[in-house]
């Protein structure tokens, strides 16, 4: 784990990547990550810096002739600022670097997968759902993968390094309960023991119930004693019947909105304590220990600790935790001389005054103050996957560590399904059931802005991701992120290479020629396709304009001579530039014999094409996908078309595959794809298993 | 794809890059590489020029992504147009060549 630290490149290479900046952001997308290498290559292979540079700053300033640049980066002062930023040398700003460390096979990881997470990550970027994002994976302690992309600020200007400081939020939680572990283990602090003993203005707390008056039917607040007190462990696992005002609509949800606790007074320069003594004068929602709700707990927890260690909580989890685990990055604001590496706020994002990382604060939410980097994180996570200790530092007992990953909820109560909550974490609980891949006891939490972790212990990995997006907008960037990262383990009966190349006479190859159809297997794809009069093409807007996709096979436009990506300009002479996309499907259906008239305009042709179509009936496909199976040079040969899912060879061409049985074969080269023929008794191929991991998919011989 | 009739004059990185990948498919550093050692060091081509010529070589259909076997690296290789297009200005180049040679007298 220490080679997370240690593990800097060249401050040129950073360099680099940052001119790159200069180039459009297609090309970008297409290139980057190959210029990268390139360019370290050929640092390798240079015999000094300046010869290095020469070569880039001439390659650069071509480009930058060549091609047309678009303005919107740096436009005309792009030359000006190469060389000004070449001669002041901002070498400092690329300290970290942001490529691969390891080598991920070592560790079960499929490189060319794990590759896709920069793939997804940038497309969120060029889609503007975040601005930028860094990803840490480690599995067996080795870190597989750590790697930033996209951009650190909402303009996109400065591309986003790994070393990036981002607000986590609610994953300051976890910290936060390990710090009272902690402090529980050396007999400080009792789970047992009522939160009044460290905090008095806890004693004879009451219960807010919601009643309906019986005259006017308006809902009223009674308050009732609480049935016993919140203890330590109701902090931990939340259920102390403490909540977030914004996390319901209850008449105590009200009374901690309309309290100030958020709004009003509660500046970076008030105090835990003083924050703490708010929420102990409003009601709880819920009898202690009855439900899981989340809201302050963990804040009241900060308090605690200040209390049972007599040290301020950004004192004790500086010199207790972040300093032995070497989390360097991490606290409750971030210092001028790191500003330049902390991430803007997402767009939209409201940010209340006490939340504001750049400046200094003595109000340390335990709840959600920190901010940390991917690889500070990392670290923290490791620590526990290791049973409470990194590189010599010994933080908590592997029982703690236990403890807080198990279980701390009655069998009756509810968390989420397949999930339930130890001390601090939530953890896959369900062996039979769940919505999220990973092992029973994988351990898991995340951050309001999107910032997202969790550690399987069975596999020996942890995971972080850290981005900064408005709450609500989100959508399922964790689950995305988790699916791809257990997408790209490799099987283990193919880490290993196959021991003997297994001899198949030509006879039997030739058995499995053939092509093989994959239908989707989503249910909504399964269902009866209804059919209409129209002319067969498959269209979407794009710019603005209407575009072909594809036509539809032996359908009568396919048979008119319309080709995938022309662009309908007018349907019976109507623009279709005023149309919306489900106007013109409406435009170009009808009832069938009768005519539709296009007007075509096609790349690399003069002048419109105008075509009269008569309308049949169509019967859309449902979506799947074809495998050609065929021997060539005694051996045999593959080539995908369609939507056949994560293959690790391109689609549209030949592949070799090597047989690793009588009817099982891998792609030759490839790190995961397998495929077993199916044979009916006679040895006719019949069918085609297809695993390109995590999953199986069948397909039929249809020739 | 636009047209199959090979069309020069090329420019020299266009030149240069069809002639790396004649007869091997390569990933972009091997081309620099390759191109370094066709011309003898003359010709030293930066990755910001390769990969803008990559992708106009692949709008004209005179190179096509390989398949990939390194799943870091992208593979190019020649089409038949590429090849045909690189034998076509060889052949030019060649006879400008002659002349040039005729003038100056270098037998």
């Amino acid at each position: 784990m220490a080679q997370i630290r240690q593990h800097t490149r060249s401050r040129s290479l950073a360099m680099y990547g940052f001119l790159l900046g200069i180039y459009a952001p297609g090309f970008l997308a297409r290139h980057r990550a190959e210029m990268l290498q390139n360019f370290e290559d050929l640092e390798n292979a240079s015999s000094s810096k300046a010869a290095l540079w020469l070569l880039i700053g001439e390659d650069l300033m071509r480009s930058l002739i060549s091609r047309k640049i678009p303005k919107s980066l740096w436009g005309h002062a792009a030359p000006v600022v190469i060389v000004l930023t070449v001669v002041l040398g901002i070498w400092r700003a690329f300290a970290f670097d942001a490529t691969p460390v390891g080598e991920p096979q070592a560790v079960g990881f499929s490189s060319s997968r794990l590759a896709r997470i920069t793939a997804w990550q940038q497309a969120q970027v060029d889609a503007g759902v975040f601005s930028g994002a860094v990803a840490a994976i480690a599995r067996g302690g080795k870190v597989a993968y750590l790697r930033a992309v996209g951009f650190r600020d909402r303009a996109k200007t400065v591309p986003l390094q790994g070393d990036a400081i981002f607000w986590i939020a609610s994953m300051t939680k976890p910290v936060v309960s390990v710090a009272a572990m902690m402090l529980v283990e050396e007999g400080k602090l009792d789970l047992a023991a009522p939160v009044d003993r460290y905090l008095p203005e806890f004693k004879d707390m009451m219960v807010g119930v919601e009643t309906s008056d019986p005259a006017s039917g308006q809902a009223r607040l009674m308050l009732e004693p609480q049935k016993r007190a919140m203890t330590v462990e109701d902090l931990l696992r939340h259920t102390s019947g403490l909540v977030y005002g914004d996390h319901g609509n209850t008449a105590v949800h009200k009374l901690y909105r309309d309290s100030g606790l958020y709004d009003r007074g509660l500046a970076r320069d008030s105090t835990l304590q003083e924050f703490v003594s708010r929420v102990a004068k409003l009601p709880l929602a819920h009898q202690p220990g009855e439900v899981w709700e989340y809201g302050h707990s963990a804040d009241v927890l900060g308090r605690v600790i200040e209390v049972a260690s007599g040290e301020r909580l950004d004192q004790f989890l500086d010199s207790r935790l972040f300093k032995p685990l070497g989390m360097v990055d991490t606290g409750f604001w971030v210092p001028p001389e790191k500003r330049a590496r902390l991430i803007d706020p997402p767009a939209g994002a409201a940010i209340l005054p006490d939340r504001d990382v750049t400046k200094p604060t003595t109000l340390f939410s335990g709840g959600g103050g920190l901010v940390s980097t991917a690889a500070d994180y990392l670290r923290f996570c490791q620590m526990l996957l290791s049973g409470g200790e990194l590189d010599g530092a010994r933080i908590l007992s592997p029982a703690t560590v236990r403890r807080m990953t198990t279980n701390a909820l009655p069998p009756d109560m509810r968390f989420v399904n397949g999930s339930t909550f130890g001390l601090g974490f939530a953890i896959r609980s369900d062996a039979a059931w769940s919505t999220v891949p990973g092992s029973v006891g994988s351990f898991y939490w995340s951050g309001v802005w999107g910032t997202y972790f969790w550690v399987d212990p069975a596999e020996q990995l942890v995971a972080v991701q850290l981005i900064q997006v408005a709450p609500g907008k989100d959508g399922p960037i964790d689950q995305t992120f988790r699916n791809l990262t257990y997408g790209a383990f490799l099987n283990p009966d193919l880490g290993a290479p196959v021991s003997a190349p297994v001899a198949i006479d030509q006879a039997a190859l030739a058995a499995f020629e053939g092509t093989y159809r994959f239908a989707s297997s989503s249910a909504r794809d399964k269902q009866e396709r209804r059919t209409f009069g129209g002319i067969g093409v498959e269209i979407a807007k794009q710019d603005g304009l209407l575009k072909v996709l594809f036509p539809v096979r032996d359908a009568p436009a396919a048979k008119a001579g319309v080709m995938a990506n022309d662009i309908i300009t007018h349907v019976d002479g109507e623009a279709a530039e005023g149309m919306t996309l489900n106007q013109a499907i409406e435009k170009m259906r009808g009832p069938v014999n009768t005519k539709v008239r296009l007007k075509i305009a096609r790349k690399g042709q003069d002048g419109p094409i105008e075509l009269e179509i008569a309308r049949a009936v169509i019967r859309p496909e449902a979506p799947g996908s074809d495998l050609q199976v065929a021997v060539k040079d005694g051996k045999l040969e593959v080539e995908g078309h369609g939507a056949l899912p994560m293959l690790d060879f391109e689609k549209g061409a030949p592949v070799a595959v090597v047989p690793t049985s009588r009817n099982e074969f891998v792609v030759d080269g490839g790190d995961h794809t397998r495929m077993a023929f199916q044979q009916d008794t006679t040895g006719k191929a019949t069918g085609l298993v297809l695993d390109p991991g995590p999953w199986e998919i069948t397909g039929q011989r249809i020739n | 794809m636009s047209k199959s009739a090979p069309q020069v004059p090329l420019t020299p990185a266009v030149f240069h890059i069809l002639l790396a990948l004649l007869g091997q498919e390569r990933h972009g550093y091997d081309i620099m590489q390759q191109v370094k050692s066709d011309s003898q060091d003359a010709v030293k081509m930066g990755p910001g020029t390769l990969y803008g010529s990559l992708d106009r070589m692949i709008e004209a259909g005179l190179v096509t992504k390989g398949n990939t076997k390194d799943p870091r690296r992208i593979y190019y290789r020649l089409t038949t147009l590429g090849h045909a297009t690189l034998r076509a200005e060889t052949e030019r180049l060649s006879r400008v060549a002659a002349v040039a040679r005729r003038q100056l007298g270098i037998a």
